[in-house]
């Protein structure tokens, strides 16, 4: 291929042709300037930019006029409050002593509303509502949310819940289902179900289906995911979307590996129905008499019964928020029975090597299980 | 009384509020990419100075344009071919023009483009990324979230993902694409071979 002078120029504003383009990434991917920078030099250079970049606010020019200031005193306590109530740019937590890592005591999961607005939701309180245009969310004496429709009719506006490295959340939809939100799991749901009840999830989440319309009016419930959808009517069951694990306590669910989007019209092809105490993982389809154990994580407890040491410090990176390695060597021994979750995770370390001569130690802010 | 949160926010949500004017949000999505920005600028670049202000152009030229910039995929995929654009541009008017261009040059003479090498050098691009995002953001949970929602765009989906299916594809890709080159290799030496002889 001839090159052009000015293909670089071109290039940058957009007027390549496709196979000039092509050959200028891949190009563009080779060329490095071999310039080793050191993490106190990055600072620096971060730290000029933020200057640059970050809006400053001014620092007030102090006040002569009496009068003023006492106009002014609002404004300040305005821009105080404000200052309070912005929350502070997250940060990586760095822990210093194994010791410190204690099990979640908050549930961890926002509401994003229709206006992309994110609320914490461990600051509503048990009794206290949440207000939204048309909309109020409630909390349960047992912690369960609960929309309150002030509506009843016309578009409802859709909402997610996502949670990150906590105790989950539990929240009651329209049509009476429940729902137990796993931690660093999403769900999104319209406030109201039209016609068709749907869902979608990533992550993890128990569901409590409750059964609408009977024989041919029976209303589906379907659980959309990027690479998994449901269809259920009325039933129980744990959907592990992120590991691509389901396992149905009651009922009758219709499963499918194909992902499918809210409100899309297209028949997802169920290629899967499983019957109840069956799990479908690694796309198998197996029994389980112990079925329960997928939903330990909602009932306060690890049920390690034969799970690797591998897949339970996936569990342990889950709960404590901190990323748990183990060595190849013991990926796959096997543990038996029931750990609390309420545990310090030295604690359950120390269980755990009670059974296996194991040894663990904080690196780089890792968990790290190794060989004693 | 109820605090709005921001770090949960993903970066697509952010860029809306941004696209509101919301100075937060943008204030929000700088923190979370200056690093990985500044790195990945870094790797290109010799100037400090210079890939210091291209990204700083980057972020200005994302809050003046916020009202025209749609953005079509995920905001990351965004922001770094922005960057991209921005570095190529850099190369065309720095004084080692030249120098670029002949490099271009001799790597296009080297290269026998198909659609299989575009294809790598995309999963190249996305790589970088991911590796740069793992290690220089401040926001780690954001990378886990990414990696946990991020995969229905079809541009990352392959390289954020962690399922197995995914890996054995992209394993297959790096194999097919080492075959190729292996045969253009093995062309050459036939080809100096019957010179030689």
């Amino acid at each position: 291929m001839k090159i052009e002078k000015d293909i670089l120029q071109r290039y940058a504003s957009g007027q390549c042709t496709m196979e000039e383009s092509n050959l200028v990434e891949a190009w563009f991917e080779e060329v490095e300037s071999n310039a080793s920078i050191s993490d106190e030099k990055l600072d620096a250079i971060v730290a000029r930019l933020d200057k640059k970049i970050v809006p400053k606010t001014k620092k007030p020019d102090r006040i002569i006029w009496t009068t003023l200031a006492a106009a002014c005193l609002c404004a300040v306590v305005g821009i105080v409050m404000y200052q309070y109530t912005t929350e502070p740019l997250a940060q990586v937590n760095v822990i210093a002593d194994i010791s410190d890592i204690k099990a979640p005591t908050t549930s961890q999961a926002f509401l994003v509303l229709e206006d992309q607005k994110a609320y914490n939701l461990d600051d509503v309180k048990v009794g206290d509502t949440l207000r939204a245009s048309g909309y109020a969310l409630a909390r349960a004496e047992d912690g369960e949310f609960q929309y309150v429709d002030m509506r009843e009719t016309g578009e409802a506006p859709y909402h997610t819940l996502r949670t990150k490295a906590g105790r989950g959340v539990s929240i009651k939809l329209s049509d009476g289902s429940s729902v137990w939100v796993n931690a660093n799991s999403e769900i999104r749901y319209p406030v109201r179900f039209a016609a068709v009840r749907e869902v979608k999830l990533s992550g993890e989440a128990y569901f409590e289906v409750a059964k609408t319309g009977q024989g041919k009016e029976a209303a589906p419930f379907l659980v959309r995911g990027d690479r998994q959808t449901i269809q259920v009517f009325g039933t129980k069951f744990n959907a592990n979307y992120q590991d691509n694990s389901i396992a149905l306590l009651e009922g009758k669910i219709a499963l499918s590996n194909q992902g499918s989007s809210l409100e899309s019209k297209t028949l997802v092809p169920q290629a899967v129905v499983m019957q109840p105490g069956q799990v479908y993982v690694g796309e198998k389809l197996v029994s389980d008499p112990n079925i329960d154990r997928y939903i330990d994580w909602k009932e306060g407890y690890f049920d390690v019964e034969g799970m690797s040491l591998g897949e339970f410090s996936k569990e342990l990176s889950n709960w404590y928020g901190v990323e748990v390695e183990v060595a190849a060597e013991l990926q796959n021994k096997l543990l038996l029975g029931h750990i609390n979750r309420q545990k310090d995770l030295v604690d359950v370390l120390d269980i755990v090597a009670k059974v296996f001569p194991i040894r663990y130690m904080l690196k780089d802010n890792k968990v790290m299980i190794t060989e004693r | 009384m109820l605090v709005e949160s921001l770090s949960v926010l993903t970066d697509e949500e952010l860029y809306d509020h941004v696209k509101n004017d919301d100075e937060r949000a943008y204030t929000e999505l700088y923190e979370r990419f200056k690093r990985p920005l500044l790195v990945y600028a870094l790797k290109k670049i010799k100037e400090e100075e210079a890939a210091e202000d291209i990204v700083h152009d980057v972020f200005v030229k994302l809050w003046v344009n916020r009202s025209k910039i749609e953005l079509k995929g995920r905001f990351v995929g965004y922001i770094f071919k922005a960057l991209r654009n921005r570095i190529i541009d850099h190369f065309a008017r720095s004084t080692y023009a030249q120098q670029y261009l002949d490099s271009l040059e001799s790597y296009s003479e080297q290269m026998f483009s198909s659609p299989a090498d575009y294809k790598v050098r995309e999963d190249s691009f996305w790589e970088n990324i991911e590796q740069l995002l793992d290690k220089h953001s401040v926001n780690a949970p954001t990378i886990v979230r990414l990696r946990m929602d991020g995969y229905n765009n079809h541009e990352i989906a392959a390289h954020l993902n962690v399922s197995e299916k995914t890996v054995r594809n992209k394993q297959s890709t790096i194999i097919k694409y080492l075959k190729s080159k292996f045969t253009q290799i093995m062309v050459l030496v036939c080809l100096l071979l019957f010179l030689l002889f």
